[in-house]
């Protein structure tokens, strides 16, 4: 079981073995926040990496205020973030206000291959969202943290982390309806 | 089977959803994944401890010359020109110190950190 207020006094004290457990507990909720932005997987193997030095430099100043898991997963959300901004120039703030009226590239012969299976269509779907979207889904139903998590992560207000979960949801709700009434018999 | 009303159906649409995003991704992380981050966090903790080592080496030869030329100045004053003339070739140790740590450092790090360094 693992202790993390026990780990987290060991590494403070200087317990290099006791931050391989850490990384061991944390490597999986890394590579879900970084793997939904950072497109290439070898980079995104290098900013887990990037994530956990981070981590282990800034660990004398953790205090146990919030809980491990949200700290080291905003440590990799902002790496991502600087990841991204850095090298795949994608415009992270340049998100759609009409979410709604979204356009997915839905008739390549790639997607056509992918919807082969629901959960890699929606997977599909949601890597053409917008960066904001990605990583409330992410942090809300593949790592499991709460709206007021998900805020604390993001830096966004718990209101606006709702709003954007409700409108993704939706929104691949639409295109997952559609997908599976015409694969339906 | 029975026939699914809209409710039903919207409800099934969701779970259909909901079990879709909570689909780990089917590739993770290489198994020796801790293993290469312990061997960067090491190296990292020895370049803070060498850097810690190389400041307080620095600090005791600062400490020495100045007790050297504290000693001449009070007992031997004569002898401090003399001593003075040699300046540059004392100043001259921390200097190559430095850039031999800098340049060993440099090379670490370019090994080991790659593009993040």
């Amino acid at each position: 079981m693992f202790n993390e207020k026990e780990v987290v006094t060991r590494i403070q004290n200087g317990d290099i073995r006791a931050f391989e457990l850490l990384v061991k507990q944390y490597e999986r909720l890394v590579f879900y926040v970084t793997h939904r932005l950072v497109k290439e997987r070898e980079a995104a193997e290098d900013v887990c990496q990037e994530v956990f030095i981070k981590v282990h430099k800034s660990l004398w100043r953790f205090n146990f205020e919030s809980k491990l898991s949200t700290w080291i997963a905003r440590i990799a959300y902002l790496t991502a973030i600087n990841y991204v901004r850095k090298y795949q120039r994608e415009v992270v703030s340049g998100y759609p206000d009409d979410i709604e009226n979204y356009h997915f590239t839905t008739e390549t012969p790639e997607e056509l291959l992918t919807r082969k299976d629901t959960a890699n269509f929606v997977e599909h779907l949601i890597a053409q969202l917008p960066e904001k979207y990605r990583i409330v889904l992410t942090l809300y139903h593949l790592s499991e943290f709460s709206y007021a998590e998900t805020g604390e992560i993001t830096g966004m207000p718990e209101g606006t982390v709702k709003n954007y979960l409700f409108r993704a949801r939706k929104l691949l709700k639409d295109k997952l309806e559609a997908y599976l009434k015409n694969e339906l018999p | 089977m029975k026939e699914m009303n809209d409710e039903e159906l919207q409800q099934w649409f969701d779970d259909v959803l909901f079990a879709s995003l909570k689909k780990e991704p089917e590739r993770g992380l290489p198994y020796d994944f801790s293993a290469r981050v312990m061997q960067q966090v090491k190296a990292d903790v020895k370049k803070r401890n060498d850097l810690k080592w190389d400041v307080l080496a620095l600090f005791i030869f600062a400490v020495i010359a100045a007790g050297i030329y504290g000693f001449m100045l009070t007992f031997s004053p004569k002898a401090l020109p003399s001593l003075l003339a040699y300046k540059w070739i004392f100043l001259m140790v921390p200097f190559v110190f430095i850039v031999i740590q800098a340049i060993d450092q440099k090379l670490v790090k370019s090994n080991i950190y790659g593009k993040f360094g």
